[in-house]
């Protein structure tokens, strides 16, 4: 069932409605203005070493940005965010931070790719990882009113190289972490 | 005669300590003896197996000596039966391709020429084997989220429930193979003391200490964990007078044997340790000071007034069962396991170490009476392995199966 959901999100993600629909608006964005958005949606987290559990781990996602636009088609910002789930009676988390940047290949298309660099950390009670962070994603805007936008994407972060640790130390080492995340987001630009 | 026992047990020790890094155990044609713990066992009059067909199930040792080992309850062969039972067969094991088959009596067998002062040598029928394979293990403080490790385990404790041997003495054989996907993994046999020598623990109340009196050897040191025994207030409270009128035989007849092994340096440096829990309901025997041989035997408790067909007791017939008859329930066929910890501290190595009987002593060569150990080059020691209960839904009964068991 989850399978499904995931799948479903991922279709509507990469297979966005006509461009027609949700193109731009014609009031582009001047170099050096200000844009923030908030996100919300679900992801699937997972650390990958020998002895890391192998599911992936669904929880809510959110996160946040504010930056400034290098161009009409490029944004430029910081981001921060997070991710939880309860596995058992253990509460899992993974919080993110970082650079991130837009970039709209076409000026009539609501599609843009994501790219980002930046810390990820990942908590379960004692057991804590913490490592470089890349994303990369894509997503959609489709325009609401004046300046706010609307969208939907799909983001993935990916950190390896790193140990994960208790307070006696390295528990296993080195171990990756993955989390791919569906969200809404309102921006405004 | 000597000199030619001596190269062939060498022999031995060389085919063992090969550089798989696991026990190896040759065919047990080759034995060039028997241990202590061979051939003891004798039919008794509901016990239709010889015992030659008995003794034809056995393991040789790295020493060179034919050891009993695990066998069925019946014999596949001629149908007959031994009456008593020794577990789970430990050849579905995943470890047990390493292993071999287990010399039950090991330990024992070389407890005086490793140095101990004294003899200590165990029935037959309480050793009790018990495996599961792919066990999910626990983390604690949130490990249990990030990590799944699995591991495979092969054990054999010596567990008699039956007689008066374990109400004071408290030295008993266990061997313990361990093997783990965090690469965590060790095969130690040991005699190990379980609790203070010459006392019990009354089941019902741990905080009640019961002294039995001189254990077996005398010079038995005490140990960590505990051996958990019923006795007559356990009875008393729980099956006789409970307060409800209803008696609990599972309440009240619950053995747990709560061993704590460590294996030890010369220089007492830990090298691994488990402590899991033996337990054991339908013992044969509870503790009666005021019993023949201060043992009390439970079936007895289902012909008293208000217990007669009530719990364990239901279904049994109204004539008096003796305590050895296969009909009675109390023959200590249903037990389980919680595994608990299992720590290893040896990411240096060596994997083969060699110590006395009772784990101590652990040198890289051996000595004189030496058992050797198997220990992977690891060290787990920045968190809690922790197994779950196995066993408890597997019980051992099978026809003609009775106490003693």
């Amino acid at each position: 069932m989850k399978a499904h959901r995931i799948s479903a999100l991922l279709v509507c993600a990469l297979f966005p409605m006509p461009s027609a629909a949700f193109a731009q608006s014609p009031d582009e964005p001047s170099p050096g203005g200000i844009w923030w958005e908030i996100s919300a949606g679900a992801g699937g987290m997972r650390l990958t070493c020998a002895i890391c559990d192998p599911t992936r781990e669904l929880g809510p996602a959110i996160s946040g940005a504010v930056g400034a636009y290098g161009s009409p088609r490029v944004r430029v910002g910081l981001e921060g965010g997070g991710w939880a789930n309860d596995d058992g009676d253990v509460r899992e988390s993974v919080y993110r931070a970082g650079l991130v940047a837009q970039l709209h290949p076409r000026p009539d298309s609501g599609l843009h790719l994501i790219g980002g660099l930046g810390w990820s950390g990942y908590r379960a009670e004692l057991f804590t990882y913490d490592a470089i962070r890349l994303t990369l994603g894509a997503g959609w805007d489709l325009p609401l009113t004046g300046d706010w936008v609307v969208g939907n994407r799909l983001l993935l972060d990916a950190a390896s190289f790193a140990s994960l640790k208790n307070d006696e130390g390295a528990i296993a080492s080195p171990v990756g972490l993955s989390v791919m995340t569906f969200g809404l987001y309102i921006r405004r630009r | 005669m000597k000199a030619t026992k001596t190269a062939l047990a060498c022999t031995f020790l060389l085919i063992a300590s090969c550089d798989t890094g696991d026990p190896v155990f040759p065919d047990v044609s080759l034995a060039i003896g028997d241990a202590v713990a061979f051939g003891v066992w004798a039919p008794g009059p509901q016990d239709t197996c010889s015992a030659e067909i008995h003794d034809s199930y056995a393991a040789l040792g790295p020493d060179g000596l034919r050891y009993p080992t695990w066998h069925p309850a019946v014999d596949p062969a001629t149908g007959c039966t031994f009456g008593h039972e020794h577990g789970r067969d430990p050849s579905g094991s995943d470890v047990y391709g390493l292993v071999g088959p287990i010399p039950f009596g090991y330990a024992n067998q070389h407890l005086e020429a490793g140095g101990f002062g004294a003899p200590r040598n165990e029935d037959h029928v309480g050793h009790k084997v018990e495996w599961e394979n792919d066990m999910l293990m626990r983390i604690d403080d949130g490990g249990g989220a990030a990590l799944a490790i699995e591991c495979d385990l092969l054990v054999k404790m010596h567990q008699g429930t039956h007689s008066p041997d374990a109400f004071a003495n408290n030295m008993h054989e266990v061997a313990y193979h361990v093997r783990c996907s965090d690469r965590t993994g060790f095969s130690i046999t040991v005699l190990t003391p379980i609790g203070t020598a010459g006392e019990l623990v009354a089941s019902c109340d741990r905080d009640r200490h019961i002294p039995i009196g001189t254990p077996n050897p005398p010079i038995s040191p005490d140990g960590g964990g505990k051996r958990a025994i019923p006795d007559a207030s356990c009875v008393q409270e729980q099956i006789l007078n409970p307060a409800d009128g209803r008696p609990r035989f599972d309440s009240a007849l619950r053995e747990s044997w709560e061993i704590s092994v460590s294996l030890r340096t010369t220089g007492n440096r830990s090298l691994a340790s488990f402590n899991p829990y033996f337990q054991v309901m339908d013992p044969s025997r509870f503790f009666d000071p005021n019993a023949s041989g201060t043992v009390g035997r439970p079936i007895d408790l289902c012909y008293r007034p208000g217990v007669q067909g009530e719990d364990r007791c239901e279904g049994l017939p109204l004539d008096t069962l003796s305590w050895d008859d296969p009909a009675s329930p109390f023959k200590g066929v249903r037990r389980f396991v919680d595994v608990n910890s299992n720590r290893i501290r040896n990411a240096e190595g060596p994997s083969v170490w060699y110590t006395d009987s009772l784990g101590k002593n652990g040198r890289t060569e051996p000595f004189p009476g030496s058992i050797r150990q198997w220990i992977g080059t690891h060290d787990n020691s920045n968190y809690d392995l922790h197994g779950p209960v196995i066993g408890r839904d597997r019980p051992y009964d099978a026809p003609g199966v009775h106490a003693p068991n």
